[in-house]
């Protein structure tokens, strides 16, 4: 979905793609800093990962690839290079949910790291997936663009936004404090308020 | 018949095509119109308690000179790096003799990347050669030495 097919054309000027780079990075920065550092848990490594994506898109675009959704393109390049580095740092490669940082299924026990807030989103039951839908909703992202950045089919996004909202809702049914619970865990309010 | 839940969640976030059906539908049902009040509300309220990053000063003007650098050839490292990678997969996917008329001499590393793009997405598949294209870039040495910054 990012790249149209023989995409090829050639490359633009160097200033033409300096400004565009500028002009995206304006844009973008700033909703994709806010979407990596729940992710990742270190602000350094959220900066790192943007710098990363931005590098990445002038690559490809000096390459003379046309990108049809710059920004869901630049989201999936930052939630990868995540990926990576918690991949190279865990023993857990399988477990993309813990990769994330991001609270395991009730049911599925592991070593991951869960922290109070997360187990409160656990009982909630909002799933990594779930959760990762909605932190890109919350930056704009259209559900085309949510599916490209995580692999999925946009019914499945349109789906997984459906569950939140009704787990969410239920959660707010049951008690104002549980809903502001879901909020600084999707958010990730707690840890990073200033 | 009321519209599902799923379809309001998506007119909220205007991925509905035919919008007018479902707007037609709330002007005359107050349970759909409180639904739908409710799914924004809980938009509004976690959109309101996203923290804002402020990207910090010097962030950009450090990616540009990362980027005037690899454009003036002054990152050789990495762009050999690059070259690399890419001799590798197209002699993997593709055989020798693609990769010797590929890389021709004076062909820029990032032409290559796109050159190598292209005939990878015919063989195998844009997804196959998105994903080849992103091992090549997985840890690019890119970065410019601080005093190279300043």
């Amino acid at each position: 979905m990012f790249r149209s097919p023989r995409s090829l054309s050639p490359p633009p000027a160097k200033e033409k793609l300096a400004e565009e780079i500028a002009a995206l990075y304006a844009k973008e920065a700033p909703g994709m800093l806010r979407y990596a550092c729940p992710l990742t848990g270190d602000t350094d490594m959220a900066r790192d990962a943007v710098q990363e994506a931005f590098f990445r898109f002038f690559l490809s675009r000096s390459a003379g690839q046309s990108i049809v959704s710059p920004r869901a393109w630049l989201f999936r390049v930052v939630r990868n290079y995540l990926l990576d580095h918690k991949r190279a740092a865990s023993r857990n490669i399988g477990d993309v949910e813990a990769l994330l940082n991001l609270p395991a299924p009730p049911h599925v026990s592991g070593e991951e790291r869960v922290s109070d807030l997360l187990q409160e989103l656990a009982q909630i039951g909002l799933s990594a997936r779930e959760i990762e839908c909605v932190r890109l909703r919350m930056e704009d992202l259209r559900y085309d663009e949510i599916a490209g950045v995580l692999g999925l089919q946009p019914g499945t996004v349109g789906a997984l936004l459906t569950r939140a909202h009704e787990k969410m809702r239920k959660a707010a049914a049951a008690g104002l404090r549980q809903e502001q619970s879901l909020v600084r865990a999707i958010t990730g309010e707690k840890r990073y308020a200033s | 018949m009321h519209p599902d839940i799923a379809s309001l969640v998506a007119w909220c976030d205007g991925e509905v095509r035919d919008r007018s059906q479902i707007e037609q539908h709330l002007s005359q049902c107050p349970r759909c119109r409180t639904c739908v009040d409710q799914i924004r509300s809980q938009k509004e309220s976690l959109t309101s308690s996203v923290d804002s990053f402020p990207v910090e000063d010097g962030e950009l003007a450090r990616l540009m000179t990362a980027i005037a650098a690899w454009e003036g050839g002054r990152n050789i490292g990495a762009a050999s790096q690059l070259r690399r990678r890419l001799r590798e997969q197209i002699e993997l996917f593709c055989g020798s003799a693609t990769l010797e008329a590929l890389d021709r001499p004076g062909i820029k590393a990032e032409n290559l990347l796109g050159t190598s793009a292209e005939i990878l997405e015919a063989f195998l598949g844009s997804d196959a050669a998105q994903a080849i294209q992103d091992d090549v870039l997985r840890e690019l040495d890119w970065r410019l030495p601080q005093g190279e910054l300043d």
